[in-house]
Order: structure tokens, then sequence, then C-alpha cells
């Protein structure tokens, strides 16, 4: 009788301070509120570059126009939010003598928002053809950055968007944006598991495979034009090498198992692990499936290639130490040192396409997790935690986001995260488990 | 030397006597060959109506007919024939045990537990007893680790239980591996007992 009302007493205490906690927070938000005047500080942990993206200006100005350039407006902020690079600053702090169809007029008022960079945009609708033009000018420097003007039919509205975004993040970081990558992942959905590919942003899913067999590992090449996966199709564990294009392609078919294929960055060749010689090892083969020159040579498990963006060196898996760790392999050395120490089971490297980091796949006794580590062994960082099996991260190709299968909420699905492991979501709901996610070159054809 | 004579005799009466009861035992284990014979037949009179049927009852009569024969002959065939049908009951038993069979393995590991060990031997003298049959042997994983290096471990596996067969004097050429990692559970719990199940090599007769 004592444990109700105990429960009761301090359930009651909880909810004085949320009473509390929540009269605090209102006039905290309402003096900032009030600071129109005075320039408001970015919280130094955001480490987002805040950017303005006031309404677009639509020509003629009816409801039908306002409609489009409402809906561009939201895919635009979609977009450009989507990284987690830029700030978005609310519209409550925007100027009030701002007019959208003379967007340089008054570049100076926006200072004092805090914005450090504007995006403005102009549409204009006539039977069936948009014509857009959007600009992005550096508020402090009060100069315009990029202007660009798209005609195009009004079903291209998301393309133009994307592509725009694209020259934002080029302009502002100097790498190319994502906007325009796919990726390639595998879903349970039609009762076996098939290969999908869908955009950047879990839009678009298309399944990619269709034998009702087993499909495995998807990798994209680096020039976005091959798609190479293991699929139990002919019934052995093989690798396809498929155009994603033409849909034509190399069946790789050697005796055991054909499996992880990664691709070279700058060639035309991929790795992958086969044991046609008895052994898995790793092999270096030709984009038409031959194996040209095995890069591994040890009594062990070999497997789970990666290679660093200058193809000088290669991270993989082995367990000839006793228990599967990272291993990293000088290509022209031929020099491999351990990379991992740390735990008893760390698989799935992925070298990030910035050279500096790799993230792979740590499993603890409860759980799985995505950590990233300097290739020196220096820099480790746990990303994911305290959630089930996180596994196989795919580095976004400018390296500034990770996408990752996780059962944190039942069965697997796939999530992306900044490369600092902010920024935790869902990124699209399918049925069935989705594993193995790969994100594209920053560009893929079409 | 008398007494070992006897010995046998009383042996070799014991296990005639065992196999008359295996065989009134099972009656069920003869209707299906039966079945499949007439089943082929039905499937015969799509096309030939009733003159398939014709025929086989020509058969059974046939049959019949040497059934209520009595020259040594025809008891020489019944025997031959009755011996033919227990062997191949036999092998189907063992076929079933065979396929049924799985190995076990520790975590993330492709030794031969000592359990293994004792089922590698029976199947050796399976594979030894009927030396025509060719072997698929399945490599397979729990879901703990991760879907590509679980390919690999299959693999290896597969591969451990094939050349203990081979040291134990089956030719490599009767045994095939695959490897199907983590992809084929047969147990669907995320528990310890589930995980124990389906790491494993499972043996398919080709």
């Amino acid at each position: 009788m004592t444990c109700p009302r105990a429960f009761s007493r301090s359930s009651k205490l909880r909810f004085i301070v949320f009473i509390g906690a929540f009269f605090l927070f209102g006039i905290l938000s309402g003096t900032s509120a009030y600071s129109q005047d005075k320039p408001i500080r970015i919280k130094p942990q955001f480490l987002k570059i805040p950017i303005a993206v006031p309404e677009f200006h639509p020509i003629p100005d009816t409801p039908a126009g306002r409609d489009i350039a409402r809906k561009a407006h939201k895919m635009m902020k979609d977009t450009i939010s989507f990284t987690g690079l830029f700030y978005l600053l609310n519209k409550n702090t925007f100027p009030h003598d701002y007019d959208a169809s003379v967007p340089d007029k008054g570049l100076e008022s926006w200072i004092k928002t805090g914005a450090h960079y504007l995006i403005t945009g102009a549409l204009k609708l006539e039977s069936g053809i948009v014509a857009m033009e959007f600009r992005l000018y550096a508020v402090h420097e009060k100069q315009m950055l990029k202007g660009k003007f798209y005609k195009s039919w009004i079903s291209n509205q998301r393309k133009i968007i994307r592509k725009f975004c694209n020259e934002v993040v080029y302009q502002i970081t100097g790498s190319p944006g994502l906007f325009e990558s796919k990726i390639a992942f595998v879903s349970t959905g039609p009762g076996t598991k098939e290969i999908f590919i869908c955009d950047f942003d879990g839009s678009n899913p298309v399944q990619f495979t269709k034998n009702k067999s087993i499909n495995l590992f998807p990798a994209w090449s680096k020039d976005g034009e091959w798609i190479a996966y293991t699929s139990f199709a002919r019934s052995n564990p093989d690798i396809f090498i498929r155009n994603f294009k033409q849909k034509s392609g190399y069946h790789v078919s050697r005796k055991g198992i054909n499996t992880t294929p990664a691709w070279v960055p700058g060639e035309s060749k991929l790795a992958a692990t086969m044991s046609f010689e008895g052994n898995q090892e790793i092999y270096m083969l030709t984009r038409e499936g031959k194996p040209v020159k095995r890069l591994t040579q040890n009594w062990g498990i070999d497997t789970s290639p990666t290679f660093s963006p200058d193809g000088k060196k290669m991270a993989f898996v082995s367990n000839r130490g006793g228990t599967p760790q990272i291993y990293i392999k000088n290509l022209r050395t031929e020099k491999e040192e351990r990379l991992t120490f740390k735990g008893r089971y760390n698989t799935q490297p992925e070298w990030s396409p910035k050279g500096d980091k790799i993230a792979y796949s740590a499993m603890s006794k409860t759980e799985i997790d995505i950590c990233v580590i300097n290739e020196d062994g220096s820099g480790f960082s746990k990303l994911t935690g305290g959630s089930g099996k996180n596994e196989s991260p795919s580095w976004s190709p400018d390296g500034s986001m990770i996408i990752f299968s996780s059962s944190r909420e039942g069965s697997p699905k796939l999530y992306v995260m900044t490369s600092y492991g902010t920024e935790q979501r869902r990124l699209l709901t399918l049925p069935g488990e989705q594993t193995s996610p790969d994100w594209s070159p920053a560009w893929v054809d079409q | 030397m008398g007494r070992k004579i006897w010995i046998t005799a009383i042996m070799l009466l014991v296990t005639t006597s065992m196999f008359l009861v295996l065989s009134s035992c099972s009656p069920k284990k003869i209707s299906p060959g039966d079945r499949g014979v007439s089943q082929t037949g039905t499937q015969d009179d799509i096309y030939t109506t009733s003159g398939g049927t014709d025929s086989r009852t020509g058969e059974d009569m046939e049959g019949s007919e040497s059934g209520t024969g009595t020259t040594e002959e025809d008891i020489r065939q019944r025997e031959i024939d009755e011996q033919i049908a227990r062997e191949q009951r036999q092998q189907e038993l063992e076929t079933k045990a065979f396929v049924n069979m799985d190995i076990h393995f520790a975590y993330d590991s492709f030794a031969l537990t000592p359990e293994a060990i004792q089922i590698l031997n029976e199947k050796v003298d399976y594979l030894k007893k009927y030396p025509n049959t060719r072997i698929l042997v399945e490599g397979h994983c729990d879901e703990r680790g991760t879907a590509e290096y679980n390919m690999a471990l299959g693999e290896r596996r597969a591969e451990s239980a094939k050349s203990y067969l081979i040291r134990n004097g089956i030719r490599p050429d009767r045994i095939d591996t695959i490897s199907y990692g983590e992809e084929k559970p047969i147990a669907m719990g995320h528990n310890e007992e589930a995980w124990r199940q389906n790491r494993r090599a499972h043996f398919v007769i080709k």
C-alpha cells in the first residue's frame, strides 16, 4: 500500500517541476521573440550555418501562382535543411520590409537576423512550363554568389530545386552537394531480399532486382553508372555487375562465395571476396568481373574491402587475430596493419570520401553500433548507442552524412545522421526490413 | 567353435525376425511407393484413357499370378523382391536421418565439436554404404554477426564438415558446399536457443 502512495507523491512532484519548467521556457522564448533589434547569437554547439529562405515571389500574383510558389518554397527548405549543414532561420526574425519582388533591396537589413546567407526565388507558371529564378546572397558581403534561371516542365521542379541546392552547397563549402545522389539498399518488402534504389532523401523507392532470390551488398561504382551486388539468383552466391541505366552487365560465378563488391575510386575496377582458391580472400577484378590480382594472403577470413579516396589504401575485415577486426593494407608497400583493437567484433568498414575517417560497426554484448576512427587509429568516436543493432554505415558522397540500418524501432529500417552522429532520423517507411544501404556518388546517370 | 556357430545362427534368426517385425510394422511405408506408381499411371491416363488402366491391371494380374506361383524360381524371385524393398526402405530411413541431422557450432567458430564429429561419423558410414550419393553441405550462421562476415563464416563451417568427410575416406568430388551466411535461419527467435540452432551445417542429398 505504501508503494502506490509514494509513487503518486513523486509523480505530483514531477508534475510541479514540469509546470515550472514550462513557465520558465515560456518566459525565455518570450524574451527572445522581442530581440528583433539585437543580433541573434547562434549557439556555438549548433556549428550550423544560419541561412534565410523567405517565401518565393509568384508572377503573376494569383492564387494558382502563389500555390506553386509555396510548394517550391517548401521543397527548397526541406532539401536545404536535409544535411544538417544549415540552420534555417524562423520567418519571425525576417525583416518586415522585405519585398520578394526586389530581393536585393535592403540586404543590410538581413544582417540583423543573424543570417549568413539568403536564398530568394521567383516563379512564373505558363501552360505547364515553369520559369524559376533563384539567387544565393552572402549577407555580410552584400553580394550575390549565384543566380540561376531555369525553365522546364512543372514535373521537373523538384529536380531543378535539388540542382540549385547543390549549387548553394558548392558555393558555401566548396564541395558538391548530395542532392542528386541516390541510395541502394536491400528490402524484404517483396517477400525475399531484393535490391531497391531511392533518392537521397528516401523519396521515389524503386525495386532494382526482381529475381525472388536473396540479393545482398549493393555497391555503386564511383561514376554512378554501375551497381555490383551479390545474388543467389543462380543458386550460388555470385556477383552481378549491372549497368544502372541499361540493365546490362556481367556475372561473376567462381566456385565458393563471391561477395562484398567494392569499387576503387577513380578507376573502373572493383574488389570482392572470393574463395575459388579455397580460402576467403580479397581479389581485384576488372569491371567485367575478371579477377586480376589477389590482394590478401592469409589463412583467416578476409572480407569487406573499402578504399581510401586516392585508391592507395584498402581497409578490410580479417579474423587473422582470432576475432573479426579491421585492418588497413597499403597497396603500394603491401604492408598490413590492424586498425581496431577495442571490442571483439568490428566489421563493415567504409572509408569516408573525404579520406579522413573510416566508419564501421562494432558489436558489444547487447548491441551493434556505428563508430568512426582515423586511419592511424586515433579519433575514435561512437556515433550510435543504446538502441539495438546499428549496422552497415555508408557515407554520403560529400562525407557530411552517414546512412545505416537500425533495429531501434523494431525491425531494421534505414536511418541517416550527420558524420558527427547528430540528427539521427528514419529515412523512409517501406514494408519489410531494410538493410545494407550504399550511398551513390554525387551524381547518378538517370 | 561349435558354440560360435550356434551364436551366429541365433543372431541371424534374431535379425531376420527383426526385419520381419519391422516390415510388418510399417505397411504404410509400402503404400506411398504403390501410390507413386498408380499416380504416374493416372497421369498417363489423361492421354491414353482406358488403355493405360488396362495394361496396368494386366501387370497386376501377372504379379498375382507369380505370387501364387509355387516353383522354386518364383519363391526365389519373391525373396529377392522383398530384399530389395527392405533395402530401399532402409535407405529411405537412413537418408532421412542423414538429412535431418545438422551439426552445430559455437559462436563465431567453425571448429568441429565432439558432438559434431559423432554426427559426421554417421555421415561417413552412410556415404560409404551408398557410394553413388552426392551431397551438398550448407553452412549457416546466427543473426548476431554482420551479413558480410557471416557469408565467409558460413562457408568455413561447410568446408570444415567437408574436409572431415574427406579425411575419413569420402571422395572430394562427391561433396559440394554452399554458404547461406545468416540468410536462411531455421529458428526465428532472437535468443540463445534460436542462435544455437541456426549456427549449423546442413546436409542435402543431390
